[in-house]
Protein backbone atom coordinates (compact mmCIF):
# COMPACT_ATOMS: atom_id res chain seq x y z
CA UNK A 1 0.00 0.00 0.00
CA UNK A 2 1.11 3.53 -0.77
CA UNK A 3 -0.01 6.65 1.03
CA UNK A 4 -0.87 9.64 -1.15
CA UNK A 5 -1.65 13.18 0.03
CA UNK A 6 -3.67 15.46 -2.23
CA UNK A 7 -3.62 19.25 -2.59
CA UNK A 8 -6.53 19.57 -0.14
CA UNK A 9 -4.62 17.50 2.44
CA UNK A 10 -6.67 14.34 2.20
CA UNK A 11 -4.83 11.06 2.62
CA UNK A 12 -5.35 8.04 0.40
CA UNK A 13 -4.27 4.45 0.97
CA UNK A 14 -3.84 3.03 -2.52
CA UNK A 15 -2.56 -0.29 -3.82
CA UNK A 16 0.88 -0.20 -5.31
CA UNK A 17 0.01 -1.76 -8.66
CA UNK A 18 -2.70 0.86 -9.17
CA UNK A 19 -0.57 3.89 -8.43
CA UNK A 20 2.32 2.54 -10.46
CA UNK A 21 0.32 3.15 -13.60
CA UNK A 22 1.32 6.72 -13.00
CA UNK A 23 4.81 7.09 -14.36
CA UNK A 24 5.41 10.02 -12.00
CA UNK A 25 4.58 8.00 -8.87
CA UNK A 26 6.37 4.91 -10.15
CA UNK A 27 9.57 6.89 -10.63
CA UNK A 28 9.13 8.47 -7.24
CA UNK A 29 8.72 5.09 -5.56
CA UNK A 30 11.79 3.80 -7.33
CA UNK A 31 13.84 6.78 -6.22
CA UNK A 32 12.68 6.76 -2.62
CA UNK A 33 12.36 3.02 -2.14
CA UNK A 34 10.04 1.34 0.36
CA UNK A 35 8.85 3.96 2.81
CA UNK A 36 5.89 4.80 5.02
CA UNK A 37 6.19 8.46 4.17
CA UNK A 38 3.16 9.84 2.31
CA UNK A 39 3.68 11.03 -1.25
CA UNK A 40 2.49 14.60 -1.76
CA UNK A 41 0.57 15.42 -4.93
CA UNK A 42 0.23 19.20 -4.83
CA UNK A 43 -1.40 19.41 -8.25
CA UNK A 44 -4.20 16.91 -7.67
CA UNK A 45 -7.30 17.39 -5.56
CA UNK A 46 -8.97 14.57 -3.64
CA UNK A 47 -12.07 14.51 -5.84
CA UNK A 48 -9.95 14.05 -8.95
CA UNK A 49 -7.66 11.45 -7.40
CA UNK A 50 -10.68 9.41 -6.37
CA UNK A 51 -11.89 9.47 -9.89
CA UNK A 52 -8.56 8.54 -11.35
CA UNK A 53 -7.50 5.75 -9.02
CA UNK A 54 -10.24 4.06 -7.10
CA UNK A 55 -11.31 0.64 -8.30
CA UNK A 56 -14.98 0.22 -8.95
CA UNK A 57 -16.45 -3.05 -7.82
CA UNK A 58 -20.11 -2.69 -8.59
CA UNK A 59 -23.09 -0.42 -9.15
CA UNK A 60 -22.91 1.02 -5.63
CA UNK A 61 -19.46 2.34 -6.29
CA UNK A 62 -20.68 4.03 -9.41
CA UNK A 63 -23.42 5.65 -7.40
CA UNK A 64 -20.89 7.04 -4.97
CA UNK A 65 -18.99 8.50 -7.87
CA UNK A 66 -22.26 9.63 -9.32
CA UNK A 67 -21.90 13.00 -7.69
CA UNK A 68 -19.18 13.80 -10.18
CA UNK A 69 -21.22 12.69 -13.11
CA UNK A 70 -23.66 14.96 -14.79
CA UNK A 71 -25.86 12.04 -15.77
CA UNK A 72 -25.57 9.64 -12.86
CA UNK A 73 -27.87 6.83 -13.84
CA UNK A 74 -28.71 4.08 -11.40
CA UNK A 75 -27.91 0.68 -12.87
CA UNK A 76 -24.54 0.38 -14.46
CA UNK A 77 -22.82 -2.86 -15.33
CA UNK A 78 -19.32 -1.87 -14.37
CA UNK A 79 -16.01 -3.59 -14.91
CA UNK A 80 -14.07 -4.16 -11.72
CA UNK A 81 -10.97 -2.38 -12.94
CA UNK A 82 -10.49 1.35 -12.71
CA UNK A 83 -9.33 3.10 -15.86
CA UNK A 84 -5.90 3.63 -14.41
CA UNK A 85 -5.31 -0.15 -14.40
CA UNK A 86 -6.14 -0.73 -18.00
CA UNK A 87 -3.32 -1.65 -20.31
CA UNK A 88 -2.80 0.95 -22.96
CA UNK A 89 -3.76 -0.78 -26.14
CA UNK A 90 -3.14 -0.20 -29.78
CA UNK A 91 -4.99 3.06 -29.74
CA UNK A 92 -5.50 3.37 -33.46
CA UNK A 93 -7.47 0.16 -33.64
CA UNK A 94 -9.74 0.97 -30.76
CA UNK A 95 -13.23 1.68 -31.93
CA UNK A 96 -16.44 3.06 -30.53
CA UNK A 97 -17.74 -0.41 -29.80
CA UNK A 98 -14.87 -1.18 -27.44
CA UNK A 99 -15.90 1.48 -24.98
CA UNK A 100 -17.63 -0.06 -22.01
CA UNK A 101 -20.60 1.48 -20.33
CA UNK A 102 -18.46 2.29 -17.35
CA UNK A 103 -16.10 4.24 -19.57
CA UNK A 104 -18.97 6.08 -21.06
CA UNK A 105 -20.20 7.11 -17.63
CA UNK A 106 -16.67 8.02 -16.72
CA UNK A 107 -16.39 10.43 -19.60
CA UNK A 108 -19.83 11.88 -19.08
CA UNK A 109 -18.60 14.55 -16.72
CA UNK A 110 -18.95 18.28 -16.97
CA UNK A 111 -16.21 20.14 -18.76
CA UNK A 112 -14.63 21.56 -15.64
CA UNK A 113 -14.17 18.10 -14.13
CA UNK A 114 -12.84 17.00 -17.48
CA UNK A 115 -10.16 19.72 -17.37
CA UNK A 116 -9.17 18.61 -13.90
CA UNK A 117 -8.91 14.96 -14.91
CA UNK A 118 -6.82 15.75 -17.95
CA UNK A 119 -4.55 17.99 -15.92
CA UNK A 120 -4.15 15.27 -13.30
CA UNK A 121 -3.50 12.59 -15.89
CA UNK A 122 -0.93 14.80 -17.55
CA UNK A 123 0.77 15.60 -14.23
CA UNK A 124 0.75 12.01 -13.00
CA UNK A 125 1.75 10.82 -16.48
CA UNK A 126 -1.01 8.23 -16.96
CA UNK A 127 -1.14 7.42 -20.63
CA UNK A 128 -4.13 5.11 -20.61
CA UNK A 129 -6.26 7.75 -18.98
CA UNK A 130 -5.14 10.54 -21.27
CA UNK A 131 -6.14 8.47 -24.25
CA UNK A 132 -9.58 7.80 -22.89
CA UNK A 133 -12.21 9.05 -25.17
CA UNK A 134 -13.85 12.07 -23.62
CA UNK A 135 -15.44 12.94 -26.86
CA UNK A 136 -18.84 11.48 -26.19
CA UNK A 137 -20.04 8.49 -28.07
CA UNK A 138 -22.12 9.45 -31.06
CA UNK A 139 -24.42 6.45 -30.77
CA UNK A 140 -27.10 8.59 -29.18
CA UNK A 141 -27.52 10.12 -32.61
CA UNK A 142 -29.51 8.06 -35.05
CA UNK A 143 -27.15 8.89 -37.88
CA UNK A 144 -24.19 7.51 -36.00
CA UNK A 145 -21.90 10.52 -35.82
CA UNK A 146 -22.25 13.73 -33.90
CA UNK A 147 -22.71 16.50 -36.46
CA UNK A 148 -19.84 19.04 -36.80
CA UNK A 149 -22.03 21.90 -35.55
CA UNK A 150 -22.55 20.07 -32.29
CA UNK A 151 -18.87 19.30 -31.84
CA UNK A 152 -18.15 22.99 -32.29
CA UNK A 153 -20.76 23.91 -29.72
CA UNK A 154 -19.57 21.31 -27.24
CA UNK A 155 -15.95 22.44 -27.31
CA UNK A 156 -16.55 26.06 -28.14
CA UNK A 157 -14.72 25.90 -31.45
CA UNK A 158 -15.00 28.59 -34.11
CA UNK A 159 -15.75 27.43 -37.62
CA UNK A 160 -12.81 28.86 -39.56
CA UNK A 161 -13.65 27.27 -42.91
CA UNK A 162 -14.80 29.19 -45.94
CA UNK A 163 -17.98 27.78 -47.51
CA UNK A 164 -15.89 26.55 -50.48
CA UNK A 165 -13.52 24.72 -48.17
CA UNK A 166 -16.42 23.13 -46.36
CA UNK A 167 -17.90 21.85 -49.60
CA UNK A 168 -14.52 20.62 -50.76
CA UNK A 169 -13.84 18.67 -47.55
CA UNK A 170 -17.26 17.06 -47.69
CA UNK A 171 -16.55 15.91 -51.22
CA UNK A 172 -13.03 14.75 -50.41
CA UNK A 173 -14.21 12.44 -47.63
CA UNK A 174 -17.28 11.16 -49.40
CA UNK A 175 -15.79 7.66 -49.67
CA UNK A 176 -15.90 7.37 -45.89
CA UNK A 177 -19.59 8.16 -45.57
CA UNK A 178 -21.54 5.01 -44.79
CA UNK A 179 -24.25 4.49 -47.26
CA UNK B 1 3.35 21.45 -19.26
CA UNK B 2 -0.34 22.05 -18.76
CA UNK B 3 -1.36 24.38 -15.99
CA UNK B 4 -4.66 25.17 -14.41
CA UNK B 5 -4.17 28.83 -15.22
CA UNK B 6 -3.75 28.13 -18.91
CA UNK B 7 -6.93 26.12 -18.88
CA UNK B 8 -8.91 28.88 -17.24
CA UNK B 9 -7.59 31.62 -19.47
CA UNK B 10 -8.99 30.12 -22.60
CA UNK B 11 -12.49 28.82 -22.65
CA UNK B 12 -12.27 26.10 -25.27
CA UNK B 13 -10.72 22.77 -24.36
CA UNK B 14 -9.63 22.35 -27.95
CA UNK B 15 -7.46 25.46 -27.99
CA UNK B 16 -5.20 24.68 -25.08
CA UNK B 17 -4.83 20.93 -25.31
CA UNK B 18 -1.61 19.89 -27.06
CA UNK B 19 -2.13 18.38 -30.52
CA UNK B 20 -0.68 15.06 -29.41
CA UNK B 21 -3.44 14.68 -26.84
CA UNK B 22 -6.16 15.73 -29.28
CA UNK B 23 -4.82 13.15 -31.71
CA UNK B 24 -4.72 10.48 -29.01
CA UNK B 25 -8.33 11.23 -28.17
CA UNK B 26 -9.41 11.24 -31.79
CA UNK B 27 -7.78 7.88 -32.35
CA UNK B 28 -10.70 6.41 -30.40
CA UNK B 29 -13.27 7.95 -32.70
CA UNK B 30 -15.26 5.91 -35.18
CA UNK B 31 -15.13 6.59 -38.89
CA UNK B 32 -18.35 8.70 -38.96
CA UNK B 33 -16.99 10.70 -36.02
CA UNK B 34 -13.73 11.33 -37.84
CA UNK B 35 -15.61 12.51 -40.92
CA UNK B 36 -17.48 14.98 -38.70
CA UNK B 37 -14.29 16.08 -36.94
CA UNK B 38 -12.70 16.85 -40.32
CA UNK B 39 -15.53 19.30 -40.96
CA UNK B 40 -15.32 21.03 -37.58
CA UNK B 41 -12.37 23.40 -37.89
CA UNK B 42 -9.01 23.70 -39.63
CA UNK B 43 -7.09 22.44 -36.61
CA UNK B 44 -9.38 19.46 -36.11
CA UNK B 45 -9.27 18.72 -39.81
CA UNK B 46 -5.48 18.59 -39.85
CA UNK B 47 -5.47 16.14 -36.98
CA UNK B 48 -8.46 13.96 -37.96
CA UNK B 49 -7.63 13.58 -41.66
CA UNK B 50 -4.47 11.67 -40.84
CA UNK B 51 -6.47 9.20 -38.74
CA UNK B 52 -9.38 8.93 -41.16
CA UNK B 53 -7.08 7.89 -44.01
CA UNK B 54 -5.12 5.36 -41.95
CA UNK B 55 -7.66 2.62 -42.57
CA UNK B 56 -9.47 2.57 -45.89
CA UNK B 57 -12.02 -0.25 -46.09
CA UNK B 58 -14.42 -0.05 -49.00
CA UNK B 59 -17.78 -1.78 -49.38
CA UNK B 60 -19.34 -0.44 -52.55
CA UNK B 61 -18.28 0.58 -56.05
CA UNK B 62 -19.51 4.10 -55.27
CA UNK B 63 -17.15 4.31 -52.29
CA UNK B 64 -14.28 3.02 -54.39
CA UNK B 65 -14.94 5.58 -57.11
CA UNK B 66 -15.16 8.39 -54.53
CA UNK B 67 -11.88 7.30 -52.98
CA UNK B 68 -10.10 7.13 -56.35
CA UNK B 69 -11.42 10.57 -57.25
CA UNK B 70 -10.09 12.03 -53.98
CA UNK B 71 -6.62 10.52 -54.32
CA UNK B 72 -6.34 11.51 -57.97
CA UNK B 73 -7.64 15.06 -57.51
CA UNK B 74 -5.15 17.81 -58.32
CA UNK B 75 -5.33 19.23 -54.82
CA UNK B 76 -4.40 15.97 -53.21
CA UNK B 77 -1.44 15.54 -55.56
CA UNK B 78 0.21 18.91 -54.77
CA UNK B 79 -0.40 18.96 -51.01
CA UNK B 80 2.79 18.82 -48.96
CA UNK B 81 1.77 15.54 -47.42
CA UNK B 82 -0.48 13.68 -49.78
CA UNK B 83 -3.58 11.89 -48.54
CA UNK B 84 -2.32 8.64 -50.08
CA UNK B 85 0.69 8.77 -47.73
CA UNK B 86 -1.57 8.39 -44.68
CA UNK B 87 -3.04 5.05 -45.77
CA UNK B 88 -1.72 2.13 -43.68
CA UNK B 89 -4.46 -0.43 -44.29
CA UNK B 90 -6.40 -0.81 -47.50
CA UNK B 91 -9.17 -3.37 -47.94
CA UNK B 92 -11.82 -4.24 -50.47
CA UNK B 93 -14.61 -5.61 -48.30
CA UNK B 94 -17.08 -6.78 -50.93
CA UNK B 95 -16.79 -8.40 -54.35
CA UNK B 96 -19.39 -5.93 -55.66
CA UNK B 97 -16.79 -3.21 -55.15
CA UNK B 98 -14.70 -4.14 -58.18
CA UNK B 99 -17.22 -6.09 -60.27
CA UNK B 100 -18.07 -4.60 -63.67
CA UNK B 101 -15.87 -1.56 -63.28
CA UNK B 102 -15.52 0.59 -66.40
CA UNK B 103 -12.06 0.28 -67.95
CA UNK B 104 -10.99 3.76 -66.88
CA UNK B 105 -11.97 3.19 -63.24
CA UNK B 106 -10.14 -0.13 -63.20
CA UNK B 107 -7.03 1.62 -64.53
CA UNK B 108 -7.23 4.34 -61.95
CA UNK B 109 -7.71 1.67 -59.25
CA UNK B 110 -4.45 -0.04 -60.22
CA UNK B 111 -2.55 3.23 -60.38
CA UNK B 112 -3.89 4.56 -57.06
CA UNK B 113 -2.84 1.34 -55.32
CA UNK B 114 0.72 2.06 -56.43
CA UNK B 115 0.61 5.43 -54.70
CA UNK B 116 -0.15 4.01 -51.25
CA UNK B 117 3.55 3.82 -50.32
CA UNK B 118 3.08 3.39 -46.59
CA UNK B 119 0.71 0.42 -46.70
CA UNK B 120 1.11 -2.11 -43.91
CA UNK B 121 -1.87 -4.26 -44.81
CA UNK B 122 -3.33 -4.83 -48.25
CA UNK B 123 -6.51 -6.91 -48.54
CA UNK B 124 -7.62 -7.68 -52.08
CA UNK B 125 -9.24 -11.02 -51.32
CA UNK B 126 -12.60 -9.84 -52.59
CA UNK B 127 -11.26 -8.66 -55.89
CA UNK B 128 -11.41 -11.29 -58.60
CA UNK B 129 -12.52 -9.07 -61.44
CA UNK B 130 -9.86 -6.42 -61.90
CA UNK B 131 -6.60 -7.71 -63.34
CA UNK B 132 -3.87 -6.54 -60.96
CA UNK B 133 -0.89 -8.09 -62.75
CA UNK B 134 0.47 -4.64 -63.52
CA UNK B 135 0.17 -3.54 -59.89
CA UNK B 136 1.92 -6.70 -58.69
CA UNK B 137 4.73 -6.07 -61.15
CA UNK B 138 5.34 -2.47 -60.17
CA UNK B 139 4.31 -2.09 -56.53
CA UNK B 140 6.74 -1.64 -53.70
CA UNK B 141 5.35 -1.13 -50.20
CA UNK B 142 8.34 -0.97 -47.91
CA UNK B 143 6.41 -1.73 -44.69
CA UNK B 144 3.91 -4.28 -45.94
CA UNK B 145 3.27 -6.96 -43.33
CA UNK B 146 -0.08 -8.43 -44.36
CA UNK B 147 -1.17 -9.40 -47.85
CA UNK B 148 -4.50 -11.00 -48.79
CA UNK B 149 -5.08 -11.83 -52.42
CA UNK B 150 -7.22 -13.92 -54.74
CA UNK B 151 -4.90 -15.58 -57.20
CA UNK B 152 -5.84 -15.57 -60.82
CA UNK B 153 -4.38 -18.18 -63.08
CA UNK B 154 -2.51 -15.81 -65.35
CA UNK B 155 -0.74 -13.75 -62.68
CA UNK B 156 1.50 -16.48 -61.23
CA UNK B 157 4.86 -15.00 -62.31
CA UNK B 158 3.87 -11.54 -61.10
CA UNK B 159 2.76 -12.96 -57.77
CA UNK B 160 6.12 -14.59 -57.00
CA UNK B 161 7.84 -11.43 -58.17
CA UNK B 162 5.65 -9.30 -55.89
CA UNK B 163 6.08 -11.53 -52.82
CA UNK B 164 9.85 -11.71 -53.21
CA UNK B 165 10.02 -7.93 -53.35
CA UNK B 166 8.20 -7.71 -50.00
CA UNK B 167 10.25 -9.69 -47.46
CA UNK B 168 8.54 -7.76 -44.64
CA UNK B 169 5.35 -9.84 -45.06
CA UNK B 170 4.42 -11.78 -41.92
CA UNK B 171 0.82 -12.75 -42.73
CA UNK B 172 -0.13 -14.15 -46.11
CA UNK B 173 -3.56 -15.19 -47.35
CA UNK B 174 -3.86 -16.56 -50.89
CA UNK B 175 -7.08 -17.94 -52.25
CA UNK B 176 -7.19 -19.64 -55.62
CA UNK B 177 -9.72 -18.50 -58.15
CA UNK B 178 -8.73 -20.91 -60.90
CA UNK B 179 -10.11 -24.39 -61.41
CA UNK B 180 -7.20 -26.77 -61.82
CA UNK B 181 -5.11 -26.51 -58.67
CA UNK B 182 -2.40 -28.89 -59.81
CA UNK B 183 -1.20 -26.57 -62.52
CA UNK B 184 0.27 -24.05 -60.10
CA UNK B 185 3.77 -23.01 -60.93
CA UNK B 186 5.36 -20.22 -58.94
CA UNK B 187 8.98 -19.20 -58.60
CA UNK B 188 10.59 -19.99 -55.28
CA UNK B 189 9.18 -17.64 -52.65
CA UNK B 190 11.40 -16.18 -49.97
CA UNK B 191 9.54 -14.57 -47.06
CA UNK B 192 11.85 -14.87 -44.03
CA UNK B 193 9.38 -13.28 -41.58
CA UNK B 194 6.29 -15.27 -42.50
CA UNK B 195 4.38 -16.58 -39.47
CA UNK B 196 0.85 -16.98 -40.78
CA UNK B 197 -0.26 -18.69 -43.97
CA UNK B 198 -3.84 -19.17 -45.11
CA UNK B 199 -4.27 -20.76 -48.51
CA UNK B 200 -4.05 -23.93 -50.56
CA UNK B 201 -1.38 -26.47 -49.71
CA UNK B 202 -0.36 -26.59 -53.37
CA UNK B 203 1.53 -23.28 -52.91
CA UNK B 204 3.58 -24.49 -49.95
CA UNK B 205 6.21 -26.39 -52.03
CA UNK B 206 7.20 -23.07 -53.59
CA UNK B 207 8.13 -21.56 -50.23
CA UNK B 208 11.84 -21.87 -49.49
CA UNK B 209 13.20 -23.26 -46.23
CA UNK B 210 13.51 -19.93 -44.43
CA UNK B 211 9.87 -19.17 -45.28
CA UNK B 212 8.34 -22.43 -44.07
CA UNK B 213 10.43 -22.79 -40.95
CA UNK B 214 8.99 -19.65 -39.31
CA UNK B 215 5.32 -20.39 -39.93
CA UNK B 216 3.42 -20.96 -36.69
CA UNK B 217 -0.16 -20.78 -37.93
CA UNK B 218 -1.47 -22.44 -41.04
CA UNK B 219 -4.98 -22.66 -42.44
CA UNK B 220 -5.43 -25.04 -45.35
CA UNK B 221 -8.43 -25.02 -47.61
CA UNK B 222 -9.50 -28.32 -49.20
CA UNK B 223 -11.52 -27.78 -52.32
CA UNK B 224 -13.75 -30.29 -54.09
CA UNK B 225 -10.97 -30.79 -56.66
CA UNK B 226 -8.88 -32.81 -54.24
CA UNK B 227 -11.27 -35.52 -53.20
CA UNK B 228 -9.38 -38.65 -52.36
CA UNK B 229 -7.43 -39.71 -49.38
CA UNK B 230 -4.05 -39.75 -51.12
CA UNK B 231 -4.47 -36.12 -52.11
CA UNK B 232 -5.27 -35.31 -48.51
CA UNK B 233 -2.16 -36.99 -47.22
CA UNK B 234 -0.11 -35.32 -49.96
CA UNK B 235 -1.46 -31.92 -48.90
CA UNK B 236 -0.41 -32.42 -45.31
CA UNK B 237 2.94 -33.89 -46.32
CA UNK B 238 3.72 -30.50 -47.84
CA UNK B 239 3.35 -28.92 -44.38
CA UNK B 240 6.03 -31.16 -42.85
CA UNK B 241 8.82 -28.56 -43.34
CA UNK B 242 6.88 -26.19 -41.06
CA UNK B 243 8.76 -27.24 -37.96
CA UNK B 244 7.60 -24.30 -35.84
CA UNK B 245 3.94 -24.97 -36.58
CA UNK B 246 1.78 -24.34 -33.58
CA UNK B 247 -1.76 -24.16 -34.95
CA UNK B 248 -3.20 -26.25 -37.76
CA UNK B 249 -6.56 -25.20 -39.11
CA UNK B 250 -8.26 -27.01 -41.96
CA UNK B 251 -11.28 -25.86 -43.83
CA UNK B 252 -12.91 -28.39 -46.13
CA UNK B 253 -15.58 -27.88 -48.71
CA UNK B 254 -16.02 -31.60 -49.26
CA UNK B 255 -18.76 -33.93 -48.24
CA UNK B 256 -16.58 -36.85 -47.42
CA UNK B 257 -13.37 -36.02 -45.57
CA UNK B 258 -13.83 -37.54 -42.16
CA UNK B 259 -12.01 -35.68 -39.41
CA UNK B 260 -10.34 -38.91 -38.39
CA UNK B 261 -8.52 -39.03 -41.75
CA UNK B 262 -7.30 -35.45 -41.42
CA UNK B 263 -6.02 -36.05 -37.90
CA UNK B 264 -4.36 -39.31 -38.92
CA UNK B 265 -2.50 -37.48 -41.66
CA UNK B 266 -1.60 -34.62 -39.31
CA UNK B 267 -0.20 -37.10 -36.78
CA UNK B 268 2.02 -38.55 -39.49
CA UNK B 269 3.25 -35.26 -40.98
CA UNK B 270 3.07 -32.50 -38.37
CA UNK B 271 2.95 -34.29 -34.99
CA UNK B 272 4.30 -31.23 -33.11
CA UNK B 273 1.14 -29.10 -33.40
CA UNK B 274 -0.58 -27.79 -30.27
CA UNK B 275 -3.88 -26.60 -31.71
CA UNK B 276 -6.01 -28.31 -34.33
CA UNK B 277 -9.19 -26.80 -35.73
CA UNK B 278 -11.08 -28.75 -38.36
CA UNK B 279 -14.03 -27.10 -39.97
CA UNK B 280 -16.17 -28.14 -42.90
CA UNK B 281 -19.07 -26.70 -44.82
CA UNK B 282 -20.76 -30.02 -45.38
CA UNK B 283 -24.38 -30.25 -46.35
CA UNK B 284 -24.98 -33.24 -44.17
CA UNK B 285 -22.53 -33.35 -41.29
CA UNK B 286 -22.60 -36.73 -39.66
CA UNK B 287 -22.42 -37.45 -35.96
CA UNK B 288 -19.15 -39.03 -34.84
CA UNK B 289 -19.44 -42.77 -35.18
CA UNK B 290 -17.82 -45.17 -32.75
CA UNK B 291 -15.31 -46.21 -35.38
CA UNK B 292 -14.43 -42.55 -36.04
CA UNK B 293 -14.06 -41.85 -32.34
CA UNK B 294 -11.66 -44.78 -32.00
CA UNK B 295 -9.68 -43.72 -35.08
CA UNK B 296 -9.39 -40.17 -33.72
CA UNK B 297 -8.20 -41.48 -30.36
CA UNK B 298 -5.52 -43.48 -32.15
CA UNK B 299 -4.29 -40.36 -33.97
CA UNK B 300 -4.38 -38.34 -30.75
CA UNK B 301 -1.89 -40.78 -29.22
CA UNK B 302 0.56 -39.71 -31.90
CA UNK B 303 -0.01 -35.98 -31.30
CA UNK B 304 1.73 -35.62 -27.92
CA UNK B 305 1.77 -31.80 -27.87
CA UNK B 306 -1.87 -31.29 -28.76
CA UNK B 307 -3.67 -29.12 -26.23
CA UNK B 308 -6.75 -27.96 -28.08
CA UNK B 309 -9.01 -29.70 -30.58
CA UNK B 310 -12.03 -28.19 -32.31
CA UNK B 311 -14.32 -30.26 -34.51
CA UNK B 312 -17.53 -29.64 -36.33
CA UNK B 313 -20.08 -32.37 -35.80
CA UNK B 314 -23.77 -32.93 -36.14
CA UNK B 315 -25.48 -32.32 -32.83
CA UNK B 316 -23.87 -32.71 -29.46
CA UNK B 317 -25.35 -35.72 -27.80
CA UNK B 318 -24.72 -37.21 -24.44
CA UNK B 319 -22.47 -39.89 -25.82
CA UNK B 320 -20.23 -37.20 -27.34
CA UNK B 321 -19.17 -36.15 -23.86
CA UNK B 322 -18.11 -39.72 -23.15
CA UNK B 323 -16.20 -39.62 -26.42
CA UNK B 324 -14.39 -36.46 -25.36
CA UNK B 325 -13.42 -38.06 -22.07
CA UNK B 326 -12.17 -41.06 -24.02
CA UNK B 327 -10.02 -38.78 -26.20
CA UNK B 328 -8.55 -36.87 -23.30
CA UNK B 329 -7.27 -40.19 -21.92
CA UNK B 330 -5.59 -40.87 -25.27
CA UNK B 331 -3.72 -37.56 -25.35
CA UNK B 332 -1.87 -36.44 -22.24
CA UNK B 333 -1.80 -32.69 -22.92
CA UNK B 334 -5.27 -32.32 -24.39
CA UNK B 335 -7.13 -29.89 -22.16
CA UNK B 336 -9.87 -28.49 -24.34
CA UNK B 337 -12.13 -30.06 -26.95
CA UNK B 338 -14.75 -28.01 -28.74
CA UNK B 339 -17.49 -29.68 -30.72
CA UNK B 340 -19.12 -27.05 -32.82
CA UNK B 341 -22.64 -27.45 -34.00
CA UNK B 342 -25.55 -25.31 -35.01
CA UNK B 343 -28.25 -24.78 -32.41
CA UNK B 344 -30.87 -26.21 -34.64
CA UNK B 345 -29.09 -29.53 -34.92
CA UNK B 346 -28.47 -29.49 -31.21
CA UNK B 347 -32.17 -29.11 -30.54
CA UNK B 348 -32.99 -31.93 -32.91
CA UNK B 349 -30.59 -34.25 -31.18
CA UNK B 350 -32.24 -33.50 -27.87
CA UNK B 351 -35.68 -34.08 -29.25
CA UNK B 352 -34.64 -37.52 -30.43
CA UNK B 353 -33.30 -38.33 -26.96
CA UNK B 354 -36.58 -37.49 -25.30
Amino acid sequence: MVLLVTSDNEQFQTEKDIVERSVLIKNMLEDVGESDQPIPLPNVSSSVLKKVTQPSTGPTEIDVRGRYLSTASTTVESPSRPPILEQSQDETRKRTTDISEWDQKFITVDQEMLFEIILAANYLDIKSLLCRRWLQDGSQHDQGARPPEEIRKLFNIVNDFTPEEEAQIKKENEWAEDR
Amino acid sequence: MLTRRAAKQRNSIATWLPNEILTAVMSHASRPDLVALCRTSRLFRNLATRLLYRIVALQTAAQLKAFLRTIESKRSQIAALRLSDHVRRFAIRDSKCTANLPKRTAESFTSVLLQLHNLESLDLLFNSKVDLTETLNRAHFKNLSEFRYTVQFEDHPSLSFFLNRHPTITRLTLHPEFEAQNQVSLDTIHLPHLTFYDGPSSFVPFFDKSTTSGVTFVCILFLPESPNRDDLDMALMRLAPMTALHTFAAFTMLDDIPESLLLESAARNIPWIEFAMLQSVRHNPAPISRADARAIAKSLQKLPSLRFLALEVDGVEHKDFETVAFWSRACRNLTLVTLRTSNKLDAQARAVDE
